[in-house]
This record gives C-alpha cells, sequence and structure tokens, in this order.
C-alpha cells in the first residue's frame, strides 16, 4: 500500500533559521499519525509543507499521491487542516462559517452535510452563536468541523486539544477513532504523552530534526532508550520528592525522575533492585517496592533529546 | 477558473451584514464629503478685503471706487493714507488687493489720457488675484471712451458657477478613494488575522479569491454612486445632459478599476496600517493630478504622464463630459478604453501578486 503522506529529507529554511533540517516520514492510510516536540520544534511548519502553504527550502513531500508543491492544487480537496490557532471567522456564526467551507470545497447536499456535522460536534446549542463568542472547546469542535466536512481522505490537526477541558479533549479523541475507523488518516501534533500513546504510529521532533519515529511500543523497546544491563525501576511507597533527592547523584543511579507518588530511575549495570531499597532505608526513607517498570513514551522522548544535545 | 467566487461572495456579504457601518460609511462618506467640498470649493471669489489708496480724494474717484464695491468682489476694508501703509496691510494679508487711484485721476476729463489706477494683487493667493485681475480689466475696459465690445460668452456652464465644473470631478474623486480604501484591506486582513492560514489551504481559486472579495463592494459603490448622483443633481442643481445608461455604465467600469486598485494595494501591505499609508499615498495625487483640482494641460510632462496612471484622472474627464456636455459612449472611448484597460490589468495583478502561500 502506498503511504498517504511522505516526507523525504524535508529542509526548510526562514532565513537563517533552519526550521526543519532533513526530516523523512510516511504515514499509511487510515493510521493515526501523532508528532510530538517542543514548541518552535518544526511540527507546524511540516504541516504547512504538506498542506501546500509552505514550500521546502530542500527535499520533497507528498500528500495522497500528489507533489506538495507542484501539485498543491490538486491535494486541496483530499485533505483537511485545522491550524494551532483559530482561523476561522470570528465574526461569523457557527453554522455562517461551516457553510462558507462548504461552499469553498463544493461540499454535495451542503445543507445535510452541515447539519450532519453540527449533529456528530454536539454543536446545536451554538448554531447561531458568532466564532468569536465561543469558549475554546466549541471553538477547536467548529474548527474540527470546518476540517473535515468535505470529508476529507487525509486530516491534519496541529495541537486540537491545546487547551481545552478533559471532557472536550476525550470527546475530540473519541471522534477521531471514529474517523480513522471510517479510513481518514490522521496527522495529529500534541504536547500530550497520552494523546501520544494512543496514536498508531509516533515522531518525535526537536530543533528540527525527528528523532524517533515508531509505533509507540516499538519506541519503548529501543535499546537507546534503556542501554544494555541498565534497567528501569518504579519506586513505590515511600516519600516522592525526599527519595528522588537522595537518589540524585547516588552511586549506580543514572537517572531519577518524580512520577506522581513513584519515583522513576534507571539503575546502572550490575545494581541490583534491592540495592536502592537498602540505600534509601539507610537513610531513613523506608519504600515499600523497587520494582522493574518499562519506559513510558516521555521516557523514550527525554533520553532521545538528551542523546541528540551529546 | 473562479473556483470559490461564489464562497468568497458569500463570506464577504456576511461580513458586510454583521458589520453594517461598513455600508453606511461607505454611502455616507462620499455624500458628505460631496456635499461638504462642493460648496466649499468655490473659485469665484466674492468680497476680496481690498485697501483703498485714494490720491485723488474727488468726487470721481469715490464713485470709482464705489463702482469696484458694487461688482461684488471688492470689500473695502482699509482706506490708507500712504502706499507704505498700503503695502503693510497687503504684506499681512489684512487686504488681498490694494487700489491706488493717483492724483491726476479726476484731472484730464476731456484730453483723450485714461484715468490711471494702479492695483496691486496679492499673487500667494493665485484664485483670488486672478480672479481680481480679471474684473479689474473688464472694469477698465468699461471705463474707456472707446469701450471694446468684449462679450464673453460661457458654454455649459452659462452661469459661470463653479460648482457645476467642480462637483461632478469631486464625485470622481471621493468615488475612487472610499472605493480603493474598501478593497485596500481585504487581503491583508486575512493575513493579521489569521484566517489566511485556513483560506490558502481551500480550493478557491486566487481568481476567485480576488472577484469574490470585489463584487460586494462593486454593489455598495453602485448604491454609493446613485445617492451620490442624485445629491449632484438636487443639491448643486448640477443637470445629467448625457445618456444616463452611458453615466451608468462608465461608473461601473470606474467601480471596477478603484476597486481592482485597491485589490493590489492589499497584496502589497502586509499590515492593516500598510494598506492604510498606501491607500494615502494614492490619495493626494488622486486630488492633485487628476485634473480635478488643476487643469492637467499645465503640468510639467513627468507629472501629465503620472497623472494616466490614475483611474481618477479618466474618470474626472468622463464625469465632466458626460453630465457638463452631454457627451456620448462615443464622445469619451478616449477616456473610457484606457479606464477599462487598467482595470483589468489591475485585477490581473492583484491575482498575480496573491500566492496561495504563507511564506
Amino acid at each position: 500500500m502506498t503511504a498517504a503522506l511522505a516526507a523525504r529529507d524535508v529542509v526548510k529554511r526562514f532565513g537563517s533559521f533552519t526550521a526543519l533540517d532533513g526530516v523523512s516520514l510516511e504515514v499509511s492510510p487510515g493510521s493515526i499519525f501523532g508528532l510530538l516536540g517542543p514548541n518552535g520544534s518544526g511540527k507546524s511548519t511540516l504541516i504547512r509543507i504538506f498542506c501546500g502553504s509552505l514550500r521546502p527550502t530542500a527535499g520533497s513531500a507528498s500528500v495522497l499521491g500528489f507533489d506538495a508543491v507542484r501539485e498543491s492544487e490538486a491535494l486541496r480537496q483530499g485533505i483537511g487542516y485545522m491550524s494551532q490557532a483559530f482561523s476561522l471567522y470570528r465574526d461569523l456564526t457557527v453554522e455562517e462559517n461551516l457553510e462558507f467551507f462548504g461552499r469553498a470545497y463544493s461540499v454535495p447536499d451542503r445543507g445535510a452535510r452541515i447539519d450532519e456535522v453540527i449533529e456528530l460536534l454536539g454543536l446545536p446549542p451554538y448554531r447561531d452563536r458568532r466564532a468569536q463568542h465561543l469558549s475554546g472547546g466549541w471553538r477547536q469542535r467548529l474548527a474540527l468541523g470546518c476540517a473535515l466536512l468535505h470529508r476529507p481522505r487525509l486530516l491534519f490537526l496541529d495541537e486540537p486539544t491545546a487547551g481545552i477541558d478533559p471532557v472536550a479533549r476525550r470527546d475530540l479523541w473519541n471522534l477521531l477513532f471514529d474517523l480513522a475507523a471510517s479510513g481518514t488518516t490522521l496527522f495529529v501534533t500534541t504536547h500530550y504523552m497520552d494523546e501520544a500513546e494512543r496514536c498508531d504510529r509516533v515522531a518525535y521532533i526537536y530543533a528540527g530534526r525527528l528523532l524517533v519515529d515508531g509505533p509507540p511500543e516499538t519506541l519503548k523497546a529501543l535499546p537507546e532508550v534503556t542501554p544494555e544491563r541498565h534497567r528501569r525501576v518504579a519506586i513505590r511507597g515511600g516519600n516522592a520528592t525526599a527519595v528522588f533527592r537522595a537518589l540524585h547523584g547516588a552511586p549506580g543511579v543514572v537517572e531519577a525522575t518524580v512520577f506522581g507518588a513513584e519515583v522513576h530511575a534507571v539503575l546502572g549495570p550490575g545494581v541490583e533492585p534491592v540495592v536502592v531499597a537498602r540505600f534509601l532505608a539507610e537513610r531513613g526513607l523506608p519504600v515499600s517496592d523497587v520494582v522493574p517498570a518499562p519506559p513510558s513514551l516521555e521516557d523514550v522522548f527525554v533520553t532521545m533529546t538528551r542523546r541528540s544535545r551529546g | 477558473m473562479v473556483r470559490g467566487l461564489g464562497a468568497i461572495f458569500y463570506k464577504e456579504l456576511r461580513h458586510v451584514v454583521r458589520d453594517p457601518a461598513t455600508i453606511v460609511l461607505a454611502i455616507a462618506i462620499p455624500l458628505i464629503q460631496l456635499t461638504i467640498f462642493g460648496y466649499a470649493i468655490d473659485t469665484d471669489v466674492r468680497d476680496i478685503p481690498t485697501a483703498i489708496l485714494d490720491l485723488s480724494g474727488t468726487r470721481r474717484s469715490r464713485e470709482f471706487v464705489s463702482a469696484l464695491e458694487n461688482t461684488g468682489y471688492f470689500r473695502v476694508v482699509e482706506e490708507t493714507r500712504a502706499i507704505e501703509e498700503l503695502r503693510g496691510s497687503l504684506r499681512a494679508a489684512r487686504a488681498r488687493v490694494g487700489v491706488v487711484i493717483e492724483r491726476d485721476f479726476a484731472d484730464h476729463p476731456l484730453s483723450g489720457q485714461r484715468p490711471r489706477v494702479q492695483v496691486l494683487l496679492d499673487g500667494s493667493d493665485p484664485t483670488v488675484s486672478n480672479q481680481a485681475q480679471h474684473v479689474v480689466l473688464l472694469l477698465s475696459s468699461q471705463g474707456t471712451r472707446q469701450p471694446v465690445d468684449l462679450r464673453p460668452r460661457v458654454l455649459f456652464n452659462e452661469e459661470g458657477r463653479s460648482e457645476v465644473f467642480y462637483v461632478p470631478g469631486l464625485a470622481a474623486v471621493i468615488f475612487q478613494l472610499v472605493l480603493t480604501m474598501l478593497t485596500a484591506f481585504a487581503v491583508v486582513k486575512e493575513r493579521e488575522s489569521g484566517t489566511l492560514e485556513q483560506l490558502v489551504v481551500t480550493p478557491i481559486s486566487r481568481t476567485g479569491l480576488m472577484a469574490g472579495k470585489l463584487l460586494p463592494f462593486a454593489g455598495i459603490g453602485a448604491v454609493a454612486a446613485v445617492v451620490v448622483y442624485g445629491a449632484m443633481v438636487v443639491v448643486f442643481r448640477v443637470p445629467i445632459r448625457g445618456n444616463l445608461a452611458t453615466l451608468g455604465g462608465l461608473t461601473v467600469v470606474f467601480l471596477f478599476t478603484s476597486l481592482a486598485l485597491g485589490l493590489v494595494v492589499s497584496t502589497l501591505a502586509r499590515t492593516q496600517l500598510h494598506a492604510m499609508l498606501v491607500s494615502m499615498g494614492i490619495m493626494l495625487p488622486s486630488i492633485l493630478l487628476s485634473g480635478f483640482a488643476f487643469p492637467r494641460e499645465s503640468m510639467p510632462d513627468p507629472i501629465y504622464v503620472l497623472g494616466f496612471a490614475l483611474p481618477a484622472t479618466y474618470f474626472v474627464s468622463i464625469l465632466r463630459g458626460v453630465v457638463l456636455r452631454g457627451a456620448t459612449f462615443v464622445d469619451v472611448l478616449p477616456q473610457s478604453i484606457p479606464l477599462a484597460a487598467i482595470g483589468v490589468g489591475l485585477f490581473a495583478l492583484g491575482v498575480a501578486r496573491f500566492r496561495k502561500r504563507l511564506d
């Protein structure tokens, strides 16, 4: 099966600033692809290149079999894009915004489709409300509605859940799973690790370079994440903050992080969990458990970022 | 080719409906400006402040002064006793005209020598000095023994009312300013508010976008034109002598050209402030170089040529022709064809300048 989306050695420079530095990736049709990275790492720039609204300085991008530069007009009908900043018409109502995009994409049977989308996104009570008077979560829904109104085969969502409440976030993800199940390919950027876990495939971008790319489980099993003969443990049942302080710089402990009520640590070669428990008990910090723990995606990204900084 | 025109047209109409102040201003501003400036721009200067130095001091000289005043053009504000005093009055602009009646004014009634009057004109205001000079010459020719039988007849504007001459040109200039401003913000506003980001990823074509933005404003412009022409006829009693269909058709061409000029400004500007500044930059030349305020014939060649770039130049001339002289469609073709060509050129330039990209 050919990729729905592919970037090959994409470089984008703005003056002397390099926003993307040789990014290559592929997204298979009908999958959810998550792109993570800090602000300014190049996530939005990459999406804009795929949408044809920015031209890469070097490299190439193809979307639904079209070249994103030379055939940008041909691919428009097949893609939907929800930008990071709200970019709909604030003085127009929910329905008028949908009506505009319905006309722009020549959506067949427009009126019925608009009703359907309003229903799907739970927007009926806000139908005649101006976009500027909607709260963040409802704006995001409207933006998503405008992006998927024309039933695109590929949907780009640039931080769709930034700044919205947890319920709206979960609703939105349920909707995304439905869309993926019906064959839509989704390309989503996010800051949330739990959202990354829900993706079929995840990539992490840092300073314009793609550091890792793969299914979440594959990434967690990467040898770089947990170096050979090292082990990751979770330390439970103690004062997490005090434990973290005590472990910082302790012999045999490569890394320690507070994770809720637990402390996650990477132990160097030959360091047994029981040694750590004894070390802590000697310092008046008894803990109940020191058990092996798989790395989280956050661990993966932290490790990869440190490695890339050298 | 014009994919998305309907969508943009729909959206722009909704914007206008949401913000009715725009329509009201777009119609009211030309109307108000036409009314105010139509009255204000009156080169038929009357009551020119005049200082008198009567060295003769005779009954005849006093008769001459009252004859001057009776023309209605001169109003005596100062009676001076010395030439220095008279010059001082002019220098301080208390008077614009100084009349010196020589000592021998009443002397030789039968000698055949003409009575001597010296008139000093304030050249710093050419309109006033020209007018005064004109009247003085007229008076002096009537005062001679063998008066020249000069009976000038003014065509098309028989009463010599300056508002008849200025109002149609004023309408053209005001239209261009308002219309250009309306579309000057069209694209740059989308860029500044971030909506361009979403717009460029839609299948809307560049031509569709530009035409869709232009059309609603053309509609508003047409309404404003009807209102302004109405005011011209009713308030200023300027008769429309030409064919109304010709006037209407050419007005539409002018609306299109002015709006297209605004679109070009909008694609050049990166911010709304830029668009505003560029619009202002077009404003003054449109007033000064279009032939509305000063005759283009007397302009130096480069400036004269520059005037051809302004839509107002053609339309000032078209309006004066159709409205005042009753010119036919064929009569004004030499102005209409370049006006239409500039409109099409500007529109094409706007489309070409607009890129469906963010960089």
